[in-house]
């Protein structure tokens, strides 16, 4: 008989209480809308009271698809609480150490985890996290180094493109022991199907999708006025029609702007464009280059055009990332193409002007956001794998989850949590829109173990397109052959 | 008294021990990090040359696939001939600078100590800093650079964004971080020369420039083989400055060997492919110092 039978039992027998069904339930690994669909199962007109017995984290557990920001963060803490005595009571012996590795998302990075932390050890009083920072500049030789020494984080962060030669090496572990779990059934259909696909690499279940990052346009309202113009573009003739009219040299305001650098990776800046026209990185099949063919030609030519004939957006090279930033953020930029992560620090930085966002217009094909999606995985060296998982599952429950991304500015990849609710301590109307109107959009990268070098050797060929000093045709071309040989091996 | 042979060959095995031994026991620490950091890592890289995988999987044996796609991959020739490119630009200017500097420096009798130091303070600069700096050098609307060519009414440069300035401009900020060096080297060289040749050559006639031709130079040969081997050796690894200013763009114009090697090694997951790549570095870096030190030896 398994663990959640004499649960069921035991609740049925009436020897624990719904509260307690909810804990042990809850440290077993069973999530609260599961547990809330067995009390519910079991006590039949009863499950309303025992969810108000049991407070708010039992009913912000059992309704987790209908439950808002506000109440699904106050559940953040109910939760932990209810997972805490729990663990406490499941506890064999001494206490496991789990690694968590993560790259900083916020300048507030350790608070924030520092919290989350807190609340788990308090829940988990047998596991203690030791949470490193890493930084994104040298990721690829301390996540590299640390896995070729044996002795990875148990738990790591990595975004897809990054965690793609971990998984090729088999250095993941197979999730698939505890996400096909029946118990964990409800909070893994509680996932975007994009993101989740994106955390299988060759039918391995190497991660668990926790954040989805996204590009699109951020508009400087008061320059849009000056110039005459509301709402969006609707096509990209009139995206440059109207970054035409925000373009004043004397000003010293572009039009448009945008990361052209691959040392800013850089298709994150105009590979959009690209899928909206229906070109990719790659093929269908993933067997050869997606890009130099005449969707891919025409992406690219229109780009060139903002910056070699338009002369919209300021020359390719004379600023990167951070200089186009600042530039916006002193007015001087009509449409700036960014993550959504900006957005919170926009907010910060109480910008002089308002600004909305809008996605680029449509192309041939589709109208896209170009972003990716950030898994927690697992080390397959981890000689603690059921703490870890019990880590990885709290820190993609949909409350911690939810609060987190929220203060990153980040989405969520998952869709029984609604964010950014009226009053709720995010509330925003661009939060909002990130949330109902781009992320349903984003396409990511395609998944092969060569797509860095597929896209650093893109990226290149780029460069020279937004620097005026290649054609589009030759520039795709040049990259295409090169991915070609590359994936020939 | 008379040994046996078996007994004379203890003996002057005690003898050598107590002779050598104390020597290489005070050598030992150092020796150990030799070969633990040095030669194992030196015979490890040579393995991966003819394997894949090694780092994050088990090695697999590929014979010579990774040198002969070493051979064939034209990004890899156009990081070395990059690289190339800037020593040849980076080297010359950056000793013109110093041994000016140097000779102008033997000359000052005030203010020494502060302008030696100013001359060698961005020598100190730790190389992110110095690469951010030089942004506002080189920036295209509000540089340093392109100001003075606004003021000269000469047209504005995208120095880092032009794949023909790009390299150049990364040359120049490494001229501006080596020149401290060299010019320090340069002077001590200068002010250990012996005072009484130079003296004579003034007595017989010789001028200013006839001095530093046929007295200053040819003494300074030593110093010089020293300065253009180690600068070779040192400039063939340029990788930080590439990897924080444009990560070998625009277009693979500022694409370095070390810069391709990090890339393969690190981000591409090709250990193997990368490790070929140190060794045609090693190679090439090798027999342009044995060269070099033969033509200087030749000249002596």
């Amino acid at each position: 008989m398994s663990e959640i039978d004499k649960l069921v039992d035991q609740l049925k027998n009436r020897k624990i209480d719904r509260r307690q069904f909810l804990i042990k339930g809850a440290a077993l690994g069973v999530s609260f809308s599961a547990l809330g669909g067995i009390l519910a199962a079991c006590g039949g007109a009863t499950a309303t009271p025992a969810a108000t017995e049991t407070g708010t984290a039992a009913a912000t557990a059992t309704t987790a698809a209908a439950t808002e920001t506000a109440t699904a963060t106050a559940a953040a803490t109910e939760t932990a609480t209810a997972a805490a005595s729990a663990t406490t009571a499941a506890s064999t012996g001494g206490t496991v150490t789990i690694k968590y590795w993560k790259s900083a998302h916020s300048d507030h990075e350790k608070e924030y985890w520092d919290k989350i932390i807190s609340d788990f050890e308090a829940a988990n009083p047998n596991i203690k996290i030791d949470h490193t920072i890493t930084t994104w500049e040298t990721w690829d030789e301390t996540y590299t180094a640390a896995f070729a020494g044996g002795d990875p984080p148990d738990v790591s962060y990595m975004p897809d493109q990054y965690y793609i030669k971990f998984a090729d090496a088999n250095q993941l572990m197979d999730l698939k022991k505890w996400v096909d779990d029946p118990s964990w059934a409800s909070e893994k259909q509680a996932f975007f199907e994009n993101p989740w696909k994106g955390g299988q690499y060759k039918s391995v279940q190497v991660g668990v999708p926790a954040f989805s990052d996204s590009f699109f346009i951020y508009a400087n309202l008061d320059l849009m006025q000056k110039a005459g113009l509301s709402g969006a573009p609707a096509t990209r003739d009139e995206m440059v029609q109207w970054a035409k009219k925000m373009t004043d040299a004397a000003a010293g305001t572009w039009g448009y702007g945008a990361a052209t650098s691959a040392a800013d990776s850089a298709d994150f800046w105009y590979m959009q464009y690209f899928h909206d026209d229906g070109a990719n990185f790659l093929n269908a099949d993933l067997t050869a280059n997606g890009f130099n063919n005449d969707a891919g030609i025409g992406s690219a030519t229109f780009l060139q055009s903002l910056w070699c004939t338009e002369k919209v957006a300021p020359q390719a090279g004379s600023y990167n990332r951070s200089g186009l930033l600042d530039l916006f953020k002193g007015g001087k930029v009509g449409m700036l193409m960014e993550e959504a992560s900006q957005h919170g620090d926009f907010k910060t930085a109480n910008l002089p002007f308002k600004y909305d966002i809008f996605l680029q217009p449509g192309g041939k094909v589709k109208q896209t956001s170009f972003g990716n999606f950030g898994f927690n995985c697992m080390a397959a060296a981890s000689k603690n794998p059921e703490e870890a998982w019990k880590w990885i599952a709290y820190i993609d429950s949909a409350p911690v989850v939810s609060d987190i991304a929220q203060k990153y500015g980040f989405a969520i990849c998952r869709g029984d949590v609604k964010m950014y609710v009226s009053g709720g301590p995010y509330d925003d109307p661009i939060y909002r829109k990130i949330q109902e109107e781009v992320s349903p959009k984003i396409q990511g990268f395609q998944m092969v173990p060569q797509i860095r070098e597929v896209v650093q050797d893109l990226n290149s060929q780029m460069e020279g397109v937004f620097g005026c000093t290649a054609t589009p045709a030759d520039a795709l071309k040049t990259a295409g052959d090169q991915v070609d040989q590359l994936l020939k091996g | 008294m008379q040994y046996s042979e078996s007994e004379h060959k203890r003996l002057a095995r005690a003898y050598r021990f107590k002779k050598y031994g104390v020597a290489y026991l005070f050598l030992s620490p150092n020796l150990l990090f030799f070969f633990i950091f040095l030669v194992i890592p030196f015979f490890w890289v040579l393995w991966l040359t003819f394997n894949s995988g090694g780092i994050l999987t088990p090695t697999k044996f590929v014979g010579l696939q990774n040198w002969s796609r070493v051979l064939q991959d034209p990004t890899a020739w156009r990081s070395l001939l990059n690289t190339l490119y800037y020593m040849a630009i980076a080297i010359p200017t950056v000793f013109a600078i110093g041994m000016g500097l140097a000779l102008l420096l033997k000359r000052t009798t005030k203010f020494v100590t502060p302008i030696r130091a100013m001359i060698y303070f961005p020598t100190l600069a730790p190389i992110v800093v110095g690469a951010l700096l030089w942004i506002f050098v080189v920036h295209p609307d509000f540089g340093l650079f392109n100001t003075m060519l606004r003021l000269l009414g000469l047209p504005i440069v995208n120095w880092l964004g032009n794949p023909a300035t790009a390299l150049p401009t990364i040359a120049s900020l490494e001229v501006w971080r080596g020149s401290g060096y060299w010019t320090v080297l340069f002077l001590a060289a200068l002010l250990a020369l012996p005072t009484e040749l130079f003296d004579a050559a003034k007595i017989d006639g010789a001028g200013a420039i006839r001095r530093f031709w046929h007295l200053t130079l040819p003494l300074l040969r030593p110093t010089w083989l020293f300065a253009i081997v180690m600068a070779t050796i040192w400039n063939f690894q340029l990788f930080d400055s590439v990897y924080i200013l444009t990560d070998g763009g625009p277009n693979y114009s500022t694409a370095t060997a070390v810069w391709y090697i990090y890339k393969n090694t690190f981000q591409f997951d090709k250990p193997g492919y990368g490790a070929a790549m140190s060794f045609f570095l090693l190679i090439i870096t090798l027999v342009l110092a044995v060269v070099e030190l033969r033509l200087m030896r030749k000249k002596a």
